[in-house]
């Protein structure tokens, strides 16, 4: 293995979800405009009178930027696509680096969200929960004895916290024990499922694994039983992923997938996503030692459909995007 | 770009299919990507829970379900939330405890929070550990000689010691 720090050569991005609810307001769904607006108004305050928030989380207009930039804020998982879907009375705050995410009035007051890279779950709990418990001082949430933090729905109650890994499991997916896992992950309340299309054949081999237990369950047990199936799964990857890269053919799909990248001139997003699916798993084998991760991670978030249009200044058409595509990728990658 | 199914919200997913022997791609807004069964990484952290309902309460529970219960604070009914699968505000959770509580129970294991507490919240519901917090803090407010946050704070203090007697 050449870099597996924060085991980044499986695990693409930690993502730690906080949903709470103002005590004093029903949920969304049986709020007005004017409560909305209360609510709205409330955490803006909290965030201006306080020195960390208000340095670090900047307010993203986001009923008023361009439908573009909007929709590339879905693809790189900064908002949720109901959230920009009816983006009246809501608001967002970002920080610089787009690693902390702040949504007001999704389906729950707040959904805060903390992104790292690699497996660092201890890393993006404690920014979530930093930043709540400023949040949790001057706004009162809603909280019950029994039941924890209460959110709109049941699924989320006790500690409010959902957290995820991305993960990049080619080897797995190609031995076909995808599903297998998935099923015997729900009965032990844990969701594995496809990130770019909605059943498990995922393009890409990219799957998003997290706890679905918040109720009885301290956040930090969630987060270690999380990590310890990471681990289980990680090292199946890794076992199947050795095996994968002594066949000549995978050593040939390859190096031809690392070749069409560098060289073609237009390229769709699902061939695109396959084929850097392929380098990932040359580079995280040594087949593949010119290209690291974050280059890898860097095109996956900059190439996708609306991402890649926010970036320019008018609207393009498919072949023109694939084009633009291609372009990119040969300038990132060589740049890399 | 507008979702090309409803025409109403922008586009947030692009779906390939291949339609008789035809390759087509879809450009769909969050609903209607949601409705025909694709998602985003964001999607399904829990938002399915009218279908879990569904699958919980039997149909002849659900009709006897649908009598005329009303939460005293936000005003929905049972079948409102089975309809949205969204419980209503912090109050549906007690008026409605006797069929909300074995849901839970069922999708947790568990009816019993033991994670983080609200901290600095002066407003939490645990009174008892809210007064000995506020009263510690009215002390270093009275130390500190910051005498109208303590009054304040002895306002409130004495408002939900008059709570507790009541209980």
């Amino acid at each position: 293995m050449i870099d597996v720090k924060n085991n980044r050569d499986i695990v693409i991005s930690t993502h730690i979800h906080l949903f709470r609810n103002l005590d004093s307001f029903p949920f969304l769904s049986r709020t007005n405009h004017f409560e909305r607006q209360k609510i709205l108004n409330l955490v803006r305050e909290t965030i201006n009178s306080n020195d960390i928030l208000s340095r670090n989380l900047n307010f993203i207009d986001i009923e008023n930027i361009e439908t573009a930039q909007a929709v590339s804020f879905v693809e790189r998982n900064l908002i949720s696509a109901e959230f920009l879907s009816y983006c009246t009375d809501r608001d967002l705050y970002l920080n610089k680096d787009n690693t902390v995410s702040l949504m007001v009035n999704e389906d729950d007051h707040l959904h805060l969200q903390t992104v790292c890279c690699g497996l660092n779950l201890e890393k993006a709990y404690s920014k979530a929960d930093e930043i709540e418990t400023i949040l949790g001082k001057s706004l009162d949430f809603a909280f019950d004895t029994n039941l924890g933090y209460l959110t709109h729905s049941p699924i989320n109650i006790g500690t409010g916290m959902r957290a995820s890994l991305v993960l990049h499991l080619p080897a797995l997916k190609d031995s076909g024990g995808i599903e297998r896992i998935s099923s015997n992950l729900s009965k032990i309340g844990f969701v594995l499922r496809s990130v770019y299309s909605s059943n498990l054949d995922s393009e890409g081999g990219i799957y998003q694994l997290s706890n679905q237990v918040t109720l009885g369950i301290t956040e930090k047990e969630a987060i270690s039983n999380l990590e310890k199936i990471a681990i289980q799964m990680i090292n199946q990857e890794r076992l199947l992923e050795e095996k994968l890269s002594q066949n000549i053919e995978i050593q040939d799909l390859v190096s031809r997938s690392f070749a069409v990248l560098k060289s073609a001139v237009i390229m769709s997003n699902s061939e695109f996503l396959k084929l850097i699916s392929n380098v990932r798993l040359g580079v995280s084998t040594g087949l593949i030692a010119d290209i690291d991760y974050d280059t890898i991670n860097r095109l996956i978030s900059e190439l996708q459909p609306a991402t890649l249009i926010s970036s320019y200044s008018k609207p393009l058409t498919t072949k023109e995007r694939r084009f633009l595509r291609a372009k990119k990728i040969r300038e990132i990658i060589s740049n890399n | 770009m507008l979702c090309e199914y409803c025409k109403k919200n922008p586009v947030t997913t692009h779906i390939k299919a291949i339609i008789n022997g035809e390759p087509t791609e879809y450009s769909l807004c969050a609903e209607c990507a949601q409705k025909f069964g694709y998602g985003s990484l964001l999607t399904n952290l829990g938002y399915n829970f009218g279908g879990l309902l569904g699958e919980f309460f039997s149909e002849s529970e659900m009709s006897d379900l649908s009598e005329t219960v009303h939460c005293k604070f936000c005003g929905a009914s049972f079948d409102d939330i089975i309809h949205t699968g969204k419980v209503g505000c912090v109050q549906c959770y007690k008026t409605f405890s006797d069929r909300l509580i074995p849901l839970i129970q069922h999708i947790h294991g568990n009816t019993k929070h033991i994670g983080k507490i609200p901290g600095g919240n002066m407003l939490q519901k645990r009174p008892n550990e809210q007064l000995s917090v506020m009263k510690r803090e009215l002390r270093e407010a009275i130390d500190t000689e910051n005498f109208e946050h303590a009054a304040d704070l002895r306002d409130k203090i004495k408002e939900i010691e008059r709570e507790l007697k009541h209980d």
